[in-house]
Formats: structure tokens, C-alpha cells, sequence
């Protein structure tokens, strides 16, 4: 039965009447804190993306920006935007929950994003190729009609870049990103026929049709195996239309979808994190790569991180550089007083024990010294820089996941024959994130899973603890409140103290459904003063029970939600 | 049945709330109106889906982009800028080209440049499209240099700053070269030239012929025109290419001047260099060394145009002096650098040179080297040092500035 409108509008008059002294001493929030679906793990591109346009990124400008510029919101220290109201990042066209969301087995991450076993064997067709750029390539057609990249190993370094880059492509797959499809794989001159429309631009050349002599010279360039086949990498075509990079900074303007600038989204800011474990220096705009999709006749554009090859101990083109991962190439600050030192700054990577291969190329030996926040890429990457401790976290609760089994699987997928290789990278892995888990999980407040029992018990996680990077704290502090969900405001009700990460929920708890109790966690005696800054989580009363519908880890800086604590009365 | 309600209940309320909160003046943003997360996303979806705009690159990525080849030393198609030095003492020159390819990997390239200082050049080059994958590279070319104004000393590491005069110089030549590469690491190299010289006076007071005789600079005002051939050898294992921190070079050629005219000015010249890099702790100090030995020889009554002597000075060599401040038959050079490296595509130099000029092949020692030393900066990019910029002293020059692009060894 419809209400009548006058009935309706004397409901509000009457609770309007009702709000208004609360109205005017506190302020008020526009929006309640949370909506009745939070939170959300899934976020749709609403809007019709069908009008975006391919465009081309100037790797030149790019890196001078970056360089010497400092693009992005220059507002530091602003909470990430893109995250749902538990501190999560949700499934997007920019990322898929995996490591750390759901249970992933050895084999599913082995896999990876892998679909087949890689282009049908027999003739492939080459429909272009590159001869410019960092490394040679050229784009396949196989006989079963996909599309593939393919990239060679330098001469004389046999596996150093394929391997990385399959390698690295897993790792991060596992960890939610979008990437290509890539196998090592195997080709030999007599199975590459050129189409007929394939063409070339050398440098400083024109575009031009490809020939055979341009194959054979880009072959030159790549190693070739004893029995005269090439090991490359093959990377499967993504689905859509090839849209152009992204830049880590701002928003992609002819997206109507893309409306969080990317340096505070937490998946390009918690990649510092995975870039430094994987030496991935060359996280770079021109590294990525969006695709316009559609899907169920609905156009989006999803995000990728594409070409690895340039990881681990692999510049793609030679063994990495031992500067690279611990300065940018240009540091102007950094130049100067090394001019006048005249050679005797001597920077660390300059004594580092390094390990040297032909199939892995380059890595430090030792990280008795490195620093996860001393890493730096080959040149500054905006969202990295505005990576905050609750970024961090978010990305080291990633790495946990990855156990030295794991670890130890998907170094297997670069196929390199030397056992003493695998067992190098296995513990260059193992080690960054060791350092990586111990530095990340314990300066932010490291609670975790926060679930509040239908008979408020409160238990919790402490993830440095559970990862066995910290010791457990003396106790935990909980202060609790009421929570007014529409005004955004928190009224004490109690604090206790436990010794353990389970805690009886003090009387005058709400009971109501749809009434709000915050919890704020904090560690007593922890090894970081990270610990005595409380988390936030958020409950809602639900039929069933006690829903968790807000965390935050961290819940200060710009962007942060207003938390107006209102005090009891005093009685006296 | 009634019609249903084309907004939900609690929409209602709000609505309602924010009339009588507007008169209230209350604020009430836009937000209000959401009743879950995903309206809320979606609004902003909308709001951003009305400002969209076609990517267009920002004035500063235009450039960069137009220049990005120069810049990377791609080499151009079309007509383009150019600018560098014409011939030694010239200063810097401005000019344009025209590049073309032809055959896949053949091009013609044609270029002019007027310097500072009055120099002009014309050069066209004709290089053959690749042959033998590449190992084998073919290449024809003309060239014209016209230098009015040229400094000479007299002969001998003993000349004097104080005679100081200067000549016209100008050279025509025409021309093809070979070099085969059948390895990374080792060249061979052949030329043959016609080459037409004009050396002539000033037309001032300084000009070459007021102050010395034909005894003191053989061929004084003589037009020489050779028929120049040669061939050269070299080992470069420096590793990287472009810019080195170790490894070294070994070259060594030997150039033949025919003379075509009347004179008695044919020679030959044979030079060889070796340069050394010893890396220390991964090339944050590297020690480079240099020698160089250059010799000219006659058959009996012939000599050497003063004007094609070895010669020392400038940005190259006894980097204190100017260009050309010495000359005679023969030229021994030594050098050292300290350099680090204060970045990646910056390194700095602390150097010394010293050598000397000897009019006997067996005065080539160690004895009565001109020296100089001096501190450089300089500016690297992946196809080698893009700026040079170095302050040099020695006993003729409190400070000299170069600044210059290529390496000094």
C-alpha cells in the first residue's frame, strides 16, 4: 500500500525537527559513512568507453617529466582513493583480487594467466615487426590465427630476459594485476613466413614492406641455440583494441570511467613494493598498456602491466646495471655532490656482492643491506612516490602469500637449465621478501580480519605476528563506540585491554539491526609506534550478526574520512 | 493497480529533508541522493563521463616529441636542423641538412653549415645499402670546407705563441670509403679521395706568408691536389660503446698522399693509438690512458704541406692549447684521465696531456713534452658523449674552455 504524500512529507518534517539539534553543534557529513552494500569488492565501469582513442606515449617525454618534473597531486600523504571501506582493493578493470582474497594453489599460479600452451607449432606468420625500442621483436600470427609477441634473449645470454619476463609475468598475475599472456617458446627461421602486408620502420628509415634480410638482422641481434632455433617469449595478443600506456599520475582524459587520478590508486601505489621484490625498474608508463573491451555489448577500457623482460637480473638487452633498483639515472642533488666528491661518495651498490650469469644476468648476492625504501626505479614513478605505510601493507599482505614453495614453482616456469640459476633467483625472491615482509607488515598498525561475533567477541589478526616478521605485543587496546553511521560521528563507550587478539565486547553494546560499533585497534607494546595508532573497523548489526563494513588501517591524511568522537557527559 | 513509485521511499525523504534543510541552510551535498556505494560510483562516473576529452599531448610533449629523434641521434629523414664544428678553430657552426634512404638501407645525406667564425662546409655522402648483413659498409662522398682564417705557430714543439699568423684554407675532395666490421670488436678500413687543397693568404697583416718563409712552412701558398688512399685496422673492445668504462681501443693507419700536380709535396703518414681503460670498483673510478703516434714520411726531396703536418692542440689532445698551436712531421701525444661518475649520463674528468711535435721521427721520446691538465664535465648519451665541457691550463693558457661534443679519447 502506497503511503500518502502528506504522511510522507510530515515523516521528514518530523524527523528533520527531530535532527536538527544534532545538526547544528556537529559538523555534518554530506553522505553516510557507509552505504547498505559496503563493502564493495567489485567496481563496474559504468559509463560507455566506446569513444577512446589509441594514442602514442613519447617514452622521451615521459621520462623527462618524471625526471624533472613531480606530475601527479601534489598534496602528499592522501589516503588512497580507490579502495573499498575494509582497506581493500576491489576487482576492477584495473586489478582482479588473488593473492591475499581467495586460496591460490601452486598450480593455478604456475599457470598464471595462461590460457594454451602457447602459439600453435608450425608456420607463423610475421605481420610486423620492431626493430627500434629496447629489444627486437616481431608480431606472429599462428596457424591457429592468434596474435602473438615475440622477443628474443640478447646474444650470448640465453634465457636471461625470456625467462624473467614469464617469470615475473606469473608473480604478477598472482598478485591481481592485468597482464599478457607469455610462454617461453621456440622458433626456428624456416617456420617464420612474412605476410604480405607486414611492414618496418628502421631508425632513421621509413616505414617500409618487411623483408627477409630485415628478418635475418633483427635475428642478428637476438641468441640462437646451438641446434639453430631461437628461445623466445611469447606473448599472446590481449583481448580489445590497443588503447596506448597509462601514466601513473592523473586521469586518462577520453575515459569517462577513469575518474580516481592513478597515483592514489593503491594497486599502482602498492606496486612499489612488488617492483622493488622483483627488481622491476623499468615500471614505467610505457610498460603498461590499456585495451578497449567489450564486454556483454558494454565498452570499457582495462589496465595491464605488460613487458617484464626488463626484471630481476635482466635489463632485456644486457645484465642489469648494478646502479639500477638504487638510484634513478638522473638525481640532480645526488650528481652535484658527487662532482665535487670526486669518486670518494661511494654509493653502496658499488660494494654489493653481486651474482653473475649468462642465463640470469645480474642480481645482488646479498641483501644484508638493502632497504625496500631505498629502492628506486629507473626513473621516478608517480603513484610509487605517494606510496603511504597502509599501501605498503596492503601490498606486503600480497607477498605473504607467496611461500618458498610457491616461490620456488614459478622460478621453474623460466625454464633455465642451470640448477645454480633458479636456486639464485629462488633466493633473491625469498630474501626481498623476507626484508620487504618485516619492513612493510610492521610499520603500519598491523591488525587484520577484525570479526566481531554475534556475541561480541572481537578477534582479530595480527598479520607481523602471523607472518612471524614481529613478535607479539604485550596487549592490545580496543577503545569502543557507538558509531552514527549518518553523522559520521562516534560516542565511547568503553575501552578494555587483552593480552591475546580475542576480546570481550563491553556492556552497552548496540544490539539494534542496522546500528554501527567501532572498534579501535591498537597493540600495546609493540616494536613499532605504528602499533599504538589505532585501526578503525567498523561493524554493522545485521540479521545474522555482526558485519564488518569498515577498516582502516591508517585513517589520517587527505582523502580520509572526518571522525567526529563525541564525548559522554559528564555526570557529577 | 496503482502505478509504481519511480523513485524509492526513503528517496522521498531525503528529498523532503533537503528542502527544509536548504531553508535551514543546512548543507546537503549531491551525495545524499545515493543509496549505495555503487550509486555513488556510478554518479562519478557520470560526472567524469560529461568532462571527458580526446587525449591531445601537452605543448611540452609536442616538442619533445618533434625533437625526439635529434635528441637520440636517430638519423633524420627529410630536412633538418644541424649544428656542430666545421673544421678546427672555426667555432661553432649552424646549418641544415636534407637525409633521405633509398633501397631499404641505402641514403644520400647533404648538408651545409656556416660557423662563428666565418667557416663554411657543404658535404654530401652517398652511403650504399648494406651489404653482406650488414658487415660490409659502402660509402661515397663529396665534401667542401672553406676556413678564411687558420691559425699557424711555425714548426716544432719550440714556436713561439708570438708568431702566431694565419692562412686561408680550403679543401675539395671527392671520395668513397670501405669498412668491413666481421666481428663486433674489429674494423677494417680503406679510402681513396682526390683531394684538392687551396692554402693562400689572409690579405691582413697576420697572414701566414708575412711572417714565415717557405723553409719555415713548406708548401707556404702552394695549392697541393692528392690523390689520398689509406687503410686502417682497429680492435675496440670498450664496452659500452658509446661511452666507456672499460676495455680499449687499438688502431692503427696508414694514408698515402699521391700529389697530382706539380709539387714535390707527396708524403705518407702512419698513426697509431692505443687507449686503455682500467675500471675500479665498478667503474665509480675509471683511469684511462691514451698514447698516440703519428709520423709522416717523404721519398727523397719531398715534403710535407705545413698545413697537413700532425699537429697538437685543441679539444682532442694538450687539451691547454689551442687548435693546431703546434706542428711538424711528427707528433707524439700521452694522456690520462681520472674520471667518476657522478651519474648516469654525466661523468667528470681530471686530466692530463702531454706530447710534442719533432720534425725526426727519432726525437719521438719523452723529452720536452708540452703538457696540460685540466677538469671536464660531461654529458652522456647512449650513443656516446653528447657535451664536453672542459677548463684546461697550461703554460701558454691560465684557463681554456672547451666545449665541444665527442669524446677526447
Amino acid at each position: 500500500m502506497r503511503t500518502p504524500r502528506s504522511v510522507v512529507f510530515a515523516g521528514s518534517l518530523t524527523a528533520l525537527a527531530l535532527a536538527a539539534p544534532a545538526f547544528a553543534p556537529a559538523p555534518r557529513a554530506a553522505a553516510p559513512k557507509f552505504y547498505s552494500d559496503d563493502p564493495v569488492w567489485r567496481e563496474v565501469d559504468t559509463q560507455d568507453a566506446s569513444g577512446v582513442e589509441p594514442r602514442e606515449m613519447n617514452l622521451l617525454f615521459e621520462n623527462l617529466e618524471n625526471l624533472f618534473a613531480t606530475p601527479g597531486d601534489k598534496v602528499r600523504g592522501v589516503r588512497a582513493q580507490n579502495i573499498n571501506t575494509v582497506d581493500e582493493v576491489p576487482d576492477s578493470s584495473w586489478f582482479t583480487n588473488r593473492a591475499g582474497h581467495r586460496r591460490l594453489t601452486v598450480e593455478e599460479v604456475v599457470r598464471g594467466a595462461n590460457t594454451g600452451d602457447g602459439p600453435a607449432p608450425g608456420q607463423w606468420t610475421v605481420v610486423s615487426a620492431k626493430s627500434d625500442g629496447v629489444t627486437p621483436g616481431f608480431t606472429v600470427r599462428d596457424t591457429k590465427g592468434d596474435i602473438w609477441f615475440i622477443k628474443f634473449d640478447p646474444p650470448g645470454w640465453r634465457g636471461m630476459a625470456t625467462g624473467s619476463e614469464v617469470l615475473v609475468t606469473k608473480i604478477f598475475w598472482a598478485l591481481g594485476y592485468h597482464v599478457p599472456e607469455n610462454h617461453v617458446s621456440h622458433l626456428r627461421r624456416e617456420n617464420l613466413v612474412i605476410d604480405d602486408k607486414a611492414s618496418i620502420r628502421p631508425p632513421g628509415a621509413r616505414q617500409r614492406r618487411l623483408t627477409e634480410d630485415d628478418i635475418e638482422a633483427l635475428l642478428r641481434r637476438a641468441d640462437k641455440d646451438e641446434d639453430g632455433s631461437y628461445r623466445v617469449v611469447a606473448s599472446k595478443a590481449l583481448p580489445g583494441k590497443p588503447l596506448g600506456g597509462f601514466h601513473f599520475h592523473n586521469v586518462r582524459s577520453d575515459d569517462p570511467n577513469d575518474f580516481i587520478r592513478h597515483e592514489h590508486r593503491r594497486e599502482l601505489r602498492g606496486y612499489r613494493a612488488f617492483a622493488a621484490w622483483t627488481q622491476h625498474v623499468d615500471a614505467k608508463a610505457t610498460n603498461t598498456l590499456d585495451t578497449l573491451v567489450t564486454e556483454d555489448g558494454h565498452a570499457f577500457v582495462r589496465h595491464h602491466l605488460i613487458d617484464f623482460g626488463s626484471t630481476l637480473g635482466s635489463s632485456a638487452t644486457n645484465p642489469r646495471e648494478p646502479f639500477e633498483g638504487a638510484e634513478h639515472v638522473v638525481e640532480p642533488i645526488e650528481a652535484g655532490k658527487n662532482i665535487i666528491s670526486f669518486g670518494f661518495r661511494i654509493a653502496p651498490w658499488r660494494t654489493v656482492p653481486l651474482y653473475r650469469s649468462r642465463e640470469i644476468g645480474r642480481i645482488w648476492a646479498s641483501h644484508e643491506d638493502w632497504d625496500p625504501d631505498e629502492w628506486k626505479s629507473r626513473t621516478p614513478n608517480s603513484a610509487h612516490l605517494r606510496a603511504r605505510h597502509d599501501d605498503l601493507f596492503w601490498a606486503a599482505s600480497k607477498m605473504r602469500v607467496f611461500d618458498d614453495a610457491m616461490i620456488k614453482a614459478i622460478v621453474e616456469t623460466a625454464e633455465w637449465h642451470d640448477p645454480r640459476s633458479r636456486e639464485a633467483i629462488t633466493r633473491f625472491l625469498i630474501e626481498r621478501r623476507d626484508i620487504i615482509l618485516r619492513k612493510y607488515l610492521v610499520e603500519a598498525n598491523p591488525v587484520h580480519a577484525p570479526a566481531l561475533a554475534a556475541d561480541g567477541t572481537l578477534t582479530f589478526e595480527n598479520l607481523a605476528v602471523a607472518s612471524g616478521v614481529a613478535k607479539a605485543p604485550e596487549g592490545y587496546r580496543i577503545q569502543w563506540h557507538r558509531f552514527d553511521n549518518a553523522a559520521q560521528s562516534a560516542t565511547p563507550i568503553a575501552e578494555t585491554t587483552v593480552g591475546d587478539t580475542r576480546a570481550a565486547a563491553p556492556e552497552g553494546l548496540p544490539s539494534g539491526a542496522g546500528q554501527y560499533v567501532l572498534a579501535q585497534i591498537s597493540a600495546v607494546g609493540g616494536p613499532n609506534e605504528a602499533w599504538a595508532e589505532p585501526a578503525h573497523a567498523y561493524f554493522r548489526r545485521e540479521a545474522s550478526g555482526w558485519k564488518l563494513v569498515g577498516f582502516e588501517r591508517q585513517p589520517e591524511g587527505e582523502g580520509a574520512s572526518p571522525l567526529v568522537i563525541r564525548r559522554p557527559p559528564i555526570r557529577r | 493497480m496503482p502505478a509504481p513509485s519511480r523513485r524509492p521511499q526513503p528517496v522521498r525523504h531525503v528529498l523532503a529533508l533537503c528542502l527544509l534543510a536548504g531553508a535551514l541552510a543546512v548543507p546537503c551535498g549531491p551525495a545524499a541522493a545515493q543509496e549505495t556505494r555503487a550509486e555513488e560510483f556510478e554518479q562519478k562516473q557520470e560526472a567524469r563521463a560529461a568532462e571527458v576529452a580526446a587525449y591531445y599531448p601537452s605543448g611540452a610533449e609536442r616538442v619533445i616529441s618533434s625533437i625526439e629523434d635529434f635528441a637520440l641521434g636517430v638519423a633524420p629523414i627529410g630536412f633538418y636542423p644541424w649544428f656542430g664544428n666545421i673544421y678546427p678553430t672555426g667555432w661553432l657552426a649552424f646549418g641544415a641538412g636534407y637525409r633521405n634512404v633509398y633501397a631499404d638501407t641505402g641514403s644520400v645525406n647533404i648538408v651545409g653549415g656556416w660557423s662563428l667564425k666565418n667557416f663554411k662546409m657543404a658535404e654530401a655522402t652517398l652511403a650504399a645499402p648494406e651489404l653482406a648483413r650488414g658487415t660490409v659498409k659502402l660509402q661515397a662522398h663529396a665534401k667542401w670546407v672553406d676556413a678564411p682564417s687558420v691559425p699557424f705557430y711555425g714548426l716544432s714543439s719550440e714556436s713561439s705563441p708570438d708568431d702566431k699568423a694565419f692562412y686561408f684554407y680550403r679543401e675539395a675532395s671527392v671520395g668513397g670509403r670501405a669498412d668491413i666490421e666481421p666481428v663486433e670488436w674489429f674494423s677494417l678500413g680503406a679510402h681513396v679521395d682526390y683531394l684538392d687543397y687551396t692554402n693562400d693568404s689572409t690579405d691582413k697583416d697576420d697572414s701566414v706568408e708575412r711572417l714565415f718563409a717557405p723553409a719555415g712552412a713548406p708548401a707556404l701558398l702552394v695549392d697541393p691536389a692528392y690523390v689520398r688512399t689509406g687503410v686502417s685496422a682497429a680492435i675496440d673492445w670498450r664496452e659500452p660503446p658509446g661511452y666507456s668504462g672499460s676495455g680499449g681501443l687499438y688502431r692503427a693507419e696508414f694514408t698515402n698522399y699521391a700529389q697530382r700536380n706539380d709539387g714535390p709535396y707527396s708524403f705518407r703518414q702512419f698513426e697509431a693509438e692505443v687507449v686503455q681503460l682500467i675500471p675500479i670498483l665498478r667503474a665509480n673510478w675509471v683511469i684511462a690512458l691514451r698514447g698516440m703516434v703519428t709520423t709522416t714520411d717523404t721519398d727523397a726531396g719531398d715534403e710535407v704541406p705545413y698545413f697537413l703536418m700532425p699537429s697538437l692542440g685543441g679539444s682532442r689532445n694538450l687539451r691547454g692549447y689551442s687548435s693546431f698551436r703546434y706542428r711538424d712531421r711528427h707528433r707524439i701525444i700521452w694522456s690520462a684521465e681520472y674520471r667518476w661518475t657522478p651519474a648516469r649520463f654525466l661523468d667528470m674528468a681530471i686530466f692530463y696531456d702531454a706530447g710534442k711535435v719533432t720534425s725526426r721521427r727519432s726525437d719521438l721520446d719523452f723529452d720536452g713534452l708540452k703538457s696540460s691538465y685540466g677538469i671536464g664535465m660531461r654529458f652522456l648519451s647512449q650513443q656516446g658523449t653528447a657535451l664536453r665541457i672542459e677548463l684546461a691550463r697550461s703554460k701558454e693558457s691560465n684557463l681554456r674552455l672547451i666545449w665541444t661534443a665527442g669524446a677526447a679519447f
